[in-house]
């Protein structure tokens, strides 16, 4: 099990970048990096301790569920990730029209000028990850398993 | 292509099982049809509310039972994939899941903030239901050996947004030993044990053929271990839930009675929204307990479902 655990002052100024990008202001107890800069979060009541002590006597493959990534200049939700914000985002959030919905779970980027950066994309109640916008368009993060297969 | 049938010796088994003729003549003719499509709604992702109204835009949408809306018919002709390529499936609103693996976790009850063992997990159904009833909290140990089969129950986790859940690696023997002597102990425990399957004939024809007499020994014995093993990972009080897909007494009442005559255990009755039958006090000259008639046998004629065994079970008193 290699994951590095996030003490509080990691997981203070992540918050700080979170807050500042999608107005988020809370994350779960544990968080923690698990390469890649891919961060995972673990709702459960197992203390740190305890999930070493378990990692001690079985092989733990994978805990809780990834969040976002981070890099040096933004973060982006995973896909299932971001629903877990969902009541959170004030900030930098793309909402997409009826039509659009069928283009974006095929995998396609959308056509929209918007300034550079990270957005989490949404229609009415539903989160679609995150795109990134070049300033040309917003580029598509789906993952392939989840797009919607042409038959 | 020629349907496939029974092998005799499964045959003579089933007829010893079901001794009416009617009713194994139903049991014979619904095994050659397709299941029924059942869904869960992931309550961890939308309410049953929410999806019921969305899905029934496109679907008929049924909620067959009251008490659990999150159980969902769809009855309209579905082309292949459908179910699996819609939206709300794609964003882990629901689950495709036979309704009858739905009773294991219904019958083990798990509740927010307890501590969940699931020795065979994946590819996750039963372990996504367990995290919706405890809504992401306490924690879930899932646990299945070989990495192939984890790296699916994993996928299933993250598109249900599972986040109490810690996923390992293991023979599930050995780590309820090595669990045990750590003193690592669960509220509640779901044994999902690995079967011979007799009861997913409708929607698994192979299973026709690759049925064995001899694998149904070998499997009762593994899973005799399992359970003896588990017991030990379980509080005082707590709750194992052995449940298997298939309709041998050697894969079924056998071990939970191995378990009742070596554990400190009792059997518990089941309150199922399924039609289930008692299970067998006797099997090939072999006498179980009468406690087995708390044990729930879920046929497919009786609930247009496939086939299945629950079984719950209580500790008594904490193995040392």
């Amino acid at each position: 099990m290699k994951v590095e655990f996030y003490n509080a002052k990691k997981k203070k100024e992540l918050l700080e970048r979170l807050n500042k990008q999608f107005g988020v202001s809370s994350v779960p107890k544990i968080l923690f990096e698990t390469g890649k800069e891919r961060i995972r979060g673990f709702s459960g009541d197992l203390t740190i301790d305890e999930i070493y002590a378990l990692a001690d006597i079985s092989n733990v493959e994978f805990i809780g569920l990834y969040l976002f990534k981070q890099d040096m200049e933004f973060i982006r939700f995973g896909f299932d990730g971001a629903l877990f914000f969902k009541e959170q985002f004030s900030k930098n959030v793309v909402n997409l029209t009826d039509e659009q919905v069928d283009g974006w779970m095929n995998g396609h980027n959308l056509n929209v000028v918007l300034e550079k950066g990270m957005y989490v994309v949404k229609h009415d109640n539903d989160i679609f990850g995150c795109g990134f916008s070049d300033g040309k368009g917003l580029i598509n993060f789906v993952p392939k398993e989840r797009r919607i297969r042409r038959n | 292509m020629a349907k496939p049938e029974m092998k005799p010796a499964f045959e003579v088994r089933m007829k010893a099982l079901l001794s009416n003729k009617e009713d194994f003549d139903k049991y014979n003719s619904i095994i050659h049809t397709k299941p029924l499509n059942y869904i869960r709604c992931n309550t961890l992702k939308i309410s049953c509310e929410e999806l019921f109204v969305r899905l029934k835009k496109r679907w008929n949408v049924i909620q067959p039972f009251s008490t659990r809306p999150e159980i969902m018919l769809v009855d309209s002709e579905l082309g292949p994939g459908d179910l699996g390529n819609a939206i709300e499936h794609l964003l882990g609103y629901y689950y495709i899941q036979e309704v009858c693996s739905m009773m294991s976790v219904i019958a083990l009850d798990p509740r927010p903030g307890e501590r969940v063992f699931d020795v065979c997990a994946s590819p996750g159904s039963k372990t996504t239901q367990i995290a919706s009833s405890m809504q992401n909290s306490g924690t879930i140990i899932a646990n299945d050996v070989k990495l192939d089969r984890l790296r699916i129950l994993a996928a299933n986790l993250e598109r249900c947004g599972v986040m109490n859940a810690v996923c390992v690696r293991n023979d599930g023997v050995g780590l309820c030993q090595r669990l045990t002597e750590k003193k690592f102990k669960f509220d509640k425990i779901l044994l999902d044990a690995p079967c011979s399957g007799e009861g997913t004939l409708r929607s698994s024809a192979k299973t026709f053929l690759m049925w064995n007499e001899k694998v149904v020994y070998k499997l009762s014995r593994e899973q005799k271990k399992l359970i003896a093993n588990a017991l030990g990972c379980l509080k005082k009080d707590g709750v194992l839930v052995y449940s298997t897909c298939t309709h041998s007494p050697e894969e079924n009442e056998a071990v939970v009675d191995f378990a009742l005559k070596n554990f400190p255990v009792s059997l518990e009755k089941l309150d199922l929204p399924l039609k289930s039958r008692p299970g067998v006090t006797s099997w090939d000259g072999e006498a179980f307990s009468s406690e087995m008639i708390k044990c729930a046998r879920i046929y497919p004629q009786d609930n247009d479902s496939e086939g299945f065994f629950v079984a719950k079970l209580r500790l008594l008193e904490e193995i040392k």
